[in-house]
């Protein structure tokens, strides 16, 4: 990863820096025109939050079975990310949902869900902070019990009327559409992996410094 | 003076709060935990719900408020006499443990509920005893969700620092379903077509939430509250 | 420090969100139906929507890429002053 990290971060940020090239030449939806293009951006940056979403749960399982620290490094990196991708989604949303919804906001399955998942881990990482000691592995339940959540919301929520696109509109995007869709989110998740590789390495490198301070206090 | 001292303190606060924002951003996270609570009671397709659904929204809050309030301070209890330490260093499974503490929090919840329900139906003139049979199955399946994340969270909160604080904002988010559940199952037999199996599938959900998430915990307690 | 800044900008962004989506203009559409043609008075307003959302995207994350680059650089001074210690310590 050390080795692939500058590498990889050039061929993101080139990726970024031509992502609005060709959505600019993608063709125009019918009934949305210009507004529809936030899909490129809105889109990946939601499947970019449950990726690491799914980073933070699996590095947390992984603590708590293992007492691996590795594994909470990767949890709490992971969670940062996704609240971050979080904060894009749940802003470019009601950007593009004003408009062509005439409201920003609905009560609906999908919105609910990402909004819950967002709480998730912002108390997760309050928690980290404000917690104190034991509070690793408490995150580390939360982030499973939040992974758990999802599909009982999801069901719970179903009643309300969806008004948000299903997830089949994704495969059935005509050619033109398709080819940009699919260049954001690998950009997306491309960024998301460097961005969680970073952090997890803040954090190793915050543990090391803890191991030194305490060697330091022990001579 | 007076005012001086006035002065004083509120600068010493502020200059306490500035350093971390603990308790504006506790607070803050807190407050929209409550818009969503309040939002999944009261609100249904942006509209505000009709007159004959406000008691099943005001009996699931003041549930979710006593549930916290009564979850914070069996554990507080526990903590001041250092018994749950004793506890977790006897030679006994730590599920069994998580167990006892479940069922404690759920039968002293079930007696709040003994009484807040006819509360309810008097205050409101809500025909809540109409339906005893299928609210009853809402409210046990829905306390035993609540309990169930409540009593987890709280013992690992027990040698945590701001453990009054961070309860609720964990608990809150996670107990949404069981929320939901609770209230539109309520006001499914509240309504003016009241309907027993649209309260029947509510507490399907809500005993499928109890499973899955009593299984997690039980599964999850002795590697958690191992230090 | 850093974090702190993050949620600011996160509450300032929904905030601001939630101030531009106050009068709702038209009524709620249930469905994207196709419509073949739409006054072009209404592609129009959809482009500072598109480029909030756009700029939204690249701001958060090259903001949140700086904190984390800043809080390694601190780590990394504190490793450093550490070692100095420790070195002037030792001889």
């Amino acid at each position: 990863m050390k080795k692939a990290f500058v590498p990889l971060l050039i061929v993101a940020t080139l990726m970024f820096a031509y992502a609005p090239v060709m959505i600019a030449q993608a063709p125009f939806e019918s009934t949305m025109f210009l507004l529809q293009k936030i899909m490129y951006f809105h889109v990946p940056s939601w499947f970019a939050m449950f990726a690491a979403v799914a980073i933070s749960a699996i590095g947390g399982i992984w603590y708590i079975f293992t007492n691996d620290k590795r594994g909470d490094q990767l949890a709490v990196a992971g969670a940062e990310v996704a609240v971050m991708f979080g904060a894009m989604g749940l802003t470019t949303g009601p950007l593009w949902a004003y408009k062509a919804w005439g409201v920003a906001w609905q009560w609906d399955a999908k919105l609910t869900i990402a909004l819950l998942l967002e709480l998730t881990f912002i108390a997760y990482l309050l928690l980290r902070k404000y917690g104190g000691p034991g509070s690793d592995k408490l995150s580390a339940g939360v982030a499973l019990f939040g992974l758990a959540n999802v599909p009982f919301v999801y069901y719970a929520v179903q009643l309300w009327r969806t008004i948000h696109p299903l997830n089949t509109v994704v495969p059935s995007l005509p050619p033109g559409m398709r080819e940009p869709f699919w260049f954001c989110v690998f950009g997306f998740l491309l960024l998301m992996t460097l961005l969680v590789a970073m952090r997890a390495r803040l954090e190793r490198l915050r543990t090391t410094l803890d191991d030194l301070y305490l060697a330091d206090d022990e001579s | 003076m007076f005012l001086k001292t006035v002065l004083l303190v509120v600068k010493k606060d502020f200059a306490i709060e500035v350093k971390s924002y603990e308790i504006l951003s506790t607070t803050l996270f807190f407050a929209v935990t409550c818009v969503l609570i309040f939002s999944f009671a009261f609100v249904r397709e942006a509209e505000p719900i009709s007159k004959d659904m406000v008691p099943s929204g005001v009996l699931w809050i003041a549930v979710a408020f006593a549930g916290l309030l009564a979850i914070g301070r069996v554990f507080e209890r526990e903590r001041y006499s250092e018994t749950m330490r004793a506890l977790l260093l006897a030679p006994a499974p730590r599920p069994a443990i998580y167990l006892g503490k479940l069922v404690g929090v759920v039968l002293l919840l079930f007696a709040t509920e003994a009484l807040l329900v006819p509360m309810i139906a008097l205050i409101f003139q809500a025909p809540l005893f109409r339906w005893a049979v299928p609210l009853s199955g809402l409210l046990v399946t829905g306390t035993i969700g609540f309990a169930t994340v409540g009593t987890l969270f709280a013992a690992m909160l027990v040698r945590s620092r701001a453990r009054d604080v961070m309860l609720p904002i964990l608990l809150y988010p996670f107990t949404i379903p069981v929320l939901i559940g609770g209230v539109w199952g309520t006001a499914a037999l509240l309504g003016d077509e009241p309907s027993v199996p649209v309260a029947t599938m509510w507490t399907g959900l809500l005993a499928a939430y109890d499973v899955v998430f009593v299984t997690l915990a039980l599964w999850t307690f002795e590697p958690l509250m191992t230090e | 420090m850093v974090r702190r800044m993050l949620a600011w900008l996160f509450v300032t962004a929904a905030s601001v969100t939630a101030v531009f989506a106050q009068p709702p203009q038209e009524p709620a559409r249930e469905q994207y139906v196709p419509i073949d043609q739409l006054p072009p008075s209404e592609q129009m307003p959809s482009a500072p929507l598109v480029v909030a959302a756009y700029s939204v995207v690249w701001l958060v994350a090259m903001f949140y890429a700086w904190t984390i680059w800043r809080r390694i650089g601190k780590v990394e001074d504190d490793m450093l002053a550490l070692a100095r210690k420790q070195k002037d310590a030792g001889r």
